[in-house]
């Protein structure tokens, strides 16, 4: 133990001996911790931000008809749930479940008398708003009501963009045109409630609310398209999809990642680029702390024939200049963790604005997430590659002829 | 270099310490071949304060190197203590780590480490435990008058004050053989004779063999035996200088290049 001691002493000791050169190293290996840290803080919080975006517009879980997603409804919701409200009842007895809500899918035209455009709807619960959070926008007026009254015009809810094509403004009046179930036309009347954003411009332009049952009678139907599962814990979803495919084998039960294309495609590109920046980190960091040691391996040649002289094996020097290279990388990850901590609360703090990204229109807030988890990982990489330069750049002067290594100049 | 038995079958004198039989040396400087050392035999006892001399180029670095195990790549036979060194490299640093201590010209003393854990060293390595290691530290910095210097690192010592590290460090471990390499060459006289007397002092109560290689007549002037040697052979005659009363007048030589004590 006091060998082990000793060792651990002697490297902190030769790490402050060339201090400039030390302080250099463990530099590159705070700089390298700490942009790992940021750069990957920042790719869980958009993650994060994105996978409860989609789970939340969607339902974590969606069950639906067996052939919904797969195949086209020859008739407006061929392919609809008609027992939804006793699917509902059951769902809602899983303390894992917060909602279990209807939707009904459709579009047609919409009209304010002057001018006509496309309409893609939802006929939702109001409740599923709530569900929604932050992720959408009420621009203007109300959400839908939860109570709505029987002798006012059924309510609507525009999004911005198809708002401001049709001037329309909460309590106007539009009029919405689709297709029934047996495949004739019908129209509704119904009054603006509230405009909202999504921050997609492409569904700003085309999306509108409505209450489930003003979609129902619109279409002339009792069923709905599908009915959206909302949990507590979007961890469970896994846990809960296999529980549901068990409980209704009959139906198709959709994770929301399955169809959160757009997190998948964000998620895969800054895999991409994470993995290529923390590669790049990777290899400065093992060739800076790989010269830093080779230089003192060189300097400290002749005190490496010494320490052989006097029965140090070959093994246990190529140790020390480990430790060494361990004190480095330890001193490196803790101050980077800390840095990378320090920047996660300031971030927090400081309301600094993203701008939107491709196809959004909303700015974001730049936030980082401190990962406990990724700091251990980031951590343990940089020992091993401080270790394994430190290795590579000690094994050839420890194995240098001890007579070469006492004459060294 | 043999290398086939661990044990001494030859008929070595069985009070050497240190045997060397027709020990050959050969370096090579592209296509040239250069003998460093021609059949050496050299027989030494225990607590023997032996120097080895010559002129630059004579072959003493190389016989010091060969003795201290720190070079095996050499033809003949070398038995320490009866047991037949072999080019094992473990082996190699396993004797130099239990049997053999270092005294350098430049004293080599880790510049890390204090005074004290620079004796304790050799200690750590041969395991120790922790009383015994304080006892022999503190007795032999003791001993060269160190104590109250003893956590000081080398940078904070002087010349003679690191040689007297070093030749503790050499000696705490109570070795068989210590190998010095010109431990006086950086000393001044005063220092230098202070440094020969301490060896001699501690060599004689651990009953440590030193083998020096110098060229400093106040230390060969001082040693029991004095081996030169001239274009790597030991030279004819192969004994002189030595004070009344040491060894070197009981020496009887056997032929010009071997040397039985």
């Amino acid at each position: 133990m006091k060998w082990l001691q000793l060792a651990i002493s002697l490297a902190i000791r030769n790490v402050l001996r060339n201090r400039r050169r030390s302080f250099v190293t463990i530099l590159i290996a705070t700089v390298g911790t700490a942009g790992t840290l940021i750069s990957g803080g920042f790719g869980l919080y958009t993650y994060d931000s994105l996978r409860e975006m989609s789970a939340r517009e969607i339902g974590h879980l969606t069950l639906a008809h067996a052939d919904y997603f797969t195949q086209q409804e020859e008739t407006t919701l061929a392919l609809g749930l008609s027992n939804y409200h006793a699917m509902q009842q059951q769902l809602m007895t899983n303390p894992d479940i917060r909602a279990a809500l209807p939707r009904v899918q459709y579009s047609g035209l919409i009209s304010n008398d002057d001018k006509s455009t496309i309409f893609m709807a939802t006929g939702i619960d109001p409740e599923e708003l709530s569900m929604k959070g932050p992720f959408l926008t009420i621009t203007q007026g109300k959400p839908l009501s939860r109570n709505p009254s029987l002798e006012d015009d059924p309510q609507v809810m525009l999004g911005k963009d198809l708002a401001r094509h049709l001037n329309a403004q909460p309590g106007s009046l539009l009029t919405l045109l689709s297709t029934t179930t047996d495949g004739a036309m019908n129209a509704i009347d119904v009054q603006v409630r509230g405009i909202f954003s999504v921050g997609v411009p492409e569904i700003d332009k085309r999306m509108l609310y409505t209450h489930l049952e003003t979609a129902q009678t619109l279409l002339a139907t009792k069923k709905v398209s599908t009915l959206s599962v909302y949990l507590y814990d979007t961890e469970k979803t896994a846990q809960l999809e296999h529980a549901l495919k068990s409980q209704y084998p009959q139906l198709s039960i959709t994770p929301w990642w399955t169809r959160a294309f757009y997190y998948q495609g964000v998620k895969s590109l800054y895999d991409r680029i994470f993995s290529i920046l923390g590669g790049v980190i990777a290899v400065l960091v093992f060739f800076s702390v790989s010269n830093t040691l080779s230089m003192s391996v060189v300097e400290r040649t002749q005190e490496i024939g010494t320490l052989s002289a006097l029965g140090s094996y070959p093994s246990e020097i190529v140790f020390n200049f480990v430790l060494e290279a361990l004190v480095i990388a330890i001193s490196g990850a803790l101050i980077g963790s800390l840095i990378a901590g320090l920047c996660s609360i300031g971030l927090y703090f400081s309301d600094l604005q993203m701008p939107p990204p491709p196809g959004r229109s909303a700015s974001y807030p730049l936030y980082v997430y401190f990962s406990p988890q990724l700091a251990l990982v980031t951590s343990a990489l940089l020992i091993l590659i401080c270790c394994t330069a430190a290795w590579f750049a000690a094994r050839k002067g420890a194995n240098r002829p001890i007579v070469e290594a006492l004459t060294h100049v | 270099m043999n290398s086939s038995n661990s044990k001494s079958n030859s008929n070595l004198n069985p009070q050497s310490m240190l045997a060397l039989t027709a020990i050959q040396k050969s370096y090579h400087q592209g296509d040239e071949s250069i003998c460093a050392l021609k059949e050496i035999n050299l027989n030494i006892p225990r607590g023997q304060f032996v120097a080895l001399s010559g002129p630059s180029g004579s072959g003493k670095s190389t016989l010091l190197n060969i003795c201290g195990l720190l070079d095996q790549q050499y033809q003949g036979s070398y038995e320490l203590d009866g047991q037949r060194m072999t080019n094992n490299a473990t082996l190699c640093t396993q004797v130099r780590r239990e049997k053999l201590g270092f005294v350098f010209q430049h004293f080599n003393l880790v510049p890390v480490l204090t005074a004290y854990e620079n004796v304790e060293y050799p200690l750590i390595l041969n395991r120790f435990s922790s009383t015994d290691r304080k006892i022999k530290v503190s007795e032999i910095l003791e001993k060269i008058g160190l104590k109250d210097h003893q956590h000081r690192r080398p940078d904070r010592l002087s010349g003679g004050q690191q040689q007297r590290v070093a030749i503790a460090r050499a000696l705490v471990n109570s070795p068989l053989l210590v190998i010095a390499d010109e431990p006086t060459a950086n000393l001044d006289t005063r220092t230098a004779n202070q440094v020969i007397d301490l060896m001699q002092t501690l060599g004689q109560e651990h009953n440590t063999t030193f083998l020096i290689a110098t060229h400093d007549h106040r230390m060969s002037s001082r040693c029991d035996q004095i081996i030169e040697l001239q274009d790597g052979s030991l030279a004819s005659p192969l004994l002189h200088d030595a004070p009344q009363g040491s060894m070197v007048q009981e020496i009887l030589p056997h032929a010009s290049t071997e040397l039985r004590l």
